[in-house]
């Protein structure tokens, strides 16, 4: 039985579904294997519409796998993932690309930078595929870099940016794909705490006002407490505690993952994770 | 707007402006392709003034429009408009083939060259000059051979590519191979050749464009608009591979297809340019570099400009080769290479820092 089985309707219900096409995302036992070596082992996790999940666990315990699998940049071995009771592998690349946003974990480049407004256009991608951009596609973008606050940014180069302003410009990349499901992988590394902040209040706000989905690699546990609604931790493939975020980061499941001892206390009208 | 300062424009004028910049060097590019090749028709050993030399081809055209010789306009039609033609066709050729070829593989230095395509051709050539093994017989054997064997590399990663994914610096490695295994067999047959069949191997390896004819024009100019138009179709999708294949599959695009296909389609240009000119080297290299600067990584204007750059590059390096020592023509190969070789160092190492997109 899956370990949301029993919680799943906590957040899933409370939303309205304002846009987008999903409103549920279900992951059942995903296995994945890099050359014979297994690297998820019956992965399962269940997300409903405006809420945050965060993804916990150690280096090489399989995070970023499982979420690149989620949105089929790779194919699990086994394991279904529905979107909407629709299995993910039915559905053309096209097609997925406008349900699911993806925000890599580094914002690289690999040829010449793009400018912001053209980083974002890569959004529409899904939506038009022809040579020349819509007039829709221009609104689409503008309204998305207003949205996060970088429309003033538009003409900058992608590569002159701060870290906490291109994981902003990502963010409105995958919003411009007019994706209900987001998924992170690690919004928050290389940020100083106000970007940490900026960015997941971002994420919050958009989960709370447009009811997107959002599963999110983090590192920093206290901002899986103050962030997310759920929390599943993974350790070599396997998940070790999935639930609640306050009924999951507790000092016993934070030693058995992690190997450090920690402490949770309830500081300023919020639980707080402290490493010890 | 564009009276106004930079300084009080909205985020969104100044995005139009920018578009609207790189619109108008596309244009201010087409005017100067045009000039240079309606001056370089007017060049030449044979002595004939300007008026002389466009009234000769718009005979050509229009018979009896103008009172010019028989021998202005045989010269016009046989000599001149094939070379200026194939010069800019040439160049706008394989610039697009470098610019596709660079934005698909995510590599300042990779172009259809890197991957083996002159190489094989030269190859090709020299087998069919040297040891007089081709299709037909006489130039359009060499012709034949040089098409045939540029292919071969780009056919060795789409059979590779089959049994395991390659990464693009895999592709770019195995060019790389294989241009040596050309390289080393031709030198190997030249060891062996009589002194005339090398002298002719080498001067088809340097390239020129003092042998090619009109007929050339009509399969180089159907595959440069094949690949304008496909490349252009294409453009958005080369420009979220530039993000990484993660994102661009996270986009929805097919990043096995689209590098294949743009691989396929910058070396089948190239293919077609090179087995008729030989090997000039540069354009493909440079002009991507050049139009950068201008109008950005975005290959909806990056194509069409680089285009642009490399017909106007060539046509250039051929007024040089015709005129530094006239009536002597020297390979325009040689040309481009000495002219774009240090036009590219200064690309790099300009005070407008990454300006190419390389790091240096």
């Amino acid at each position: 039985m899956s370990p949301f089985g029993n919680i799943r309707d906590r957040g899933a219900g409370t939303v309205e579904k304002k846009r987008g096409i999903c409103v549920d995302l279900d992951v059942n036992g995903i296995h994945f294997s890099y050359g014979g070596s297994p690297i998820l082992k019956g992965v399962s996790l269940k997300v409903g519409a405006g809420e945050i999940m965060g993804v916990l666990g150690p280096n090489g315990s399989g995070k970023t796998t499982f979420i690149k699998c989620i949105n089929r940049i790779l194919t699990p071995s086994q394991g279904e993932v529905l979107l909407d009771s629709r299995d993910a592998s039915d559905i053309s690349s096209g097609e997925l690309a406008k349900m699911i946003g993806y925000v890599p974990q580094n914002a690289s480049y690999d040829y010449t930078a793009p400018n912001v407004y053209e980083v974002v256009m890569m959004g529409r991608c899904p939506h038009s595929m022809g040579w020349q951009s819509s007039k829709a596609d221009d609104d689409a973008v503008w309204t998305c870099l207003e949205k996060l606050d970088v429309d003033h940014l538009a003409t900058k180069d992608f590569s002159k940016l701060s870290s906490g302003q291109s994981q902003r410009v990502l963010i409105a990349r995958a919003l411009a794909q007019e994706a209900s499901v987001l998924l992170l992988d690690e919004p928050t590394s290389n940020l100083d705490v106000k970007y940490q902040l900026e960015v997941m209040d971002t994420v919050k706000g958009l989960a709370e006002s447009e009811g997107n989905i959002v599963c999110a690699i983090l590192h920093d546990m206290d901002t899986a407490m103050r962030y997310c609604d759920k929390v599943v931790m993974l350790e070599n493939g396997e998940i070790t505690a999935a639930g609640p975020t306050v009924e999951v980061l507790t000092p016993e499941n934070i030693e058995r993952t992690y190997g450090v001892k920690a402490a949770v206390e309830f500081i300023h009208g919020r639980c707080r994770v402290m490493i010890l | 707007m564009f009276s106004k300062d930079i300084g009080d424009l909205t985020e969104r004028e100044k995005v139009v402006r920018l578009f609207a910049r790189r619109v108008i060097f596309i244009i201010a590019m087409l005017v100067v392709v045009a000039s240079l090749a309606a001056f370089s028709m007017t060049l030449g050993a044979a002595k004939i003034s300007a008026a002389d030399a466009y009234k000769g081809l718009i005979n050509a055209l229009f018979p009896d429009a103008f009172d010019i010789t028989d021998r202005t306009v045989r010269i016009m039609v046989n000599l001149r408009s094939p070379r200026v033609l194939m010069a800019a066709a040439a160049g706008a050729s394989l610039a697009m083939g470098g610019a596709i070829t660079q934005a698909i593989l995510k590599n300042s230095l990779a172009t259809p060259y890197t991957l083996g395509v002159s190489a094989g051709a030269g190859f090709g050539a020299c087998l069919a000059i040297l040891m007089g093994v081709s299709i037909t017989a006489g130039t359009i054997g060499i012709i034949t051979n040089a098409f045939i064997f540029s292919m071969i590399p780009v056919a060795v990663v789409i059979v590779a590519s089959r049994f395991r994914t390659m990464s693009p610096m895999a592709m770019i490695l195995c060019g790389v191979a294989i241009s040596y295994i050309f390289g080393a067999s031709n030198t190997l047959f030249q060891y062996f050749g009589d002194d005339a069949s090398v002298k002719s191997v080498v001067f088809w390896t340097v390239g020129d464009l003092n042998n090619v004819s009109l007929w050339n024009l009509s399969y180089v100019g159907p595959v440069m608009t094949a690949v304008f138009i496909a490349g252009m179709l294409m453009a958005k999708r080369i420009n979220v591979l530039g993000m990484g294949d993660d994102t661009a599959k996270s986009l929805g695009v097919n990043v096995e297809r689209i590098r294949m296909t743009g691989l396929i389609l910058s070396c089948l240009l190239t293919a077609t340019v090179v087995c008729f000119t030989g090997t000039i080297g540069f354009i493909c290299l440079l002009s991507p570099q050049i139009s950068k600067v201008f109008v950005g990584s975005d290959m909806r204007y990056l194509l069409p400009s680089s285009a642009l750059v490399g017909a106007c590059l060539l046509l250039i390096a051929d007024m040089g080769s015709r005129m530094l020592m006239s009536p002597v023509m020297l390979p325009v190969g040689a040309i481009t290479a000495l002219v774009g070789g240090p036009a590219f160092i200064m690309l790099l190492f300009s005070r407008r820092k990454n300006m190419t997109g390389i790091r240096v």
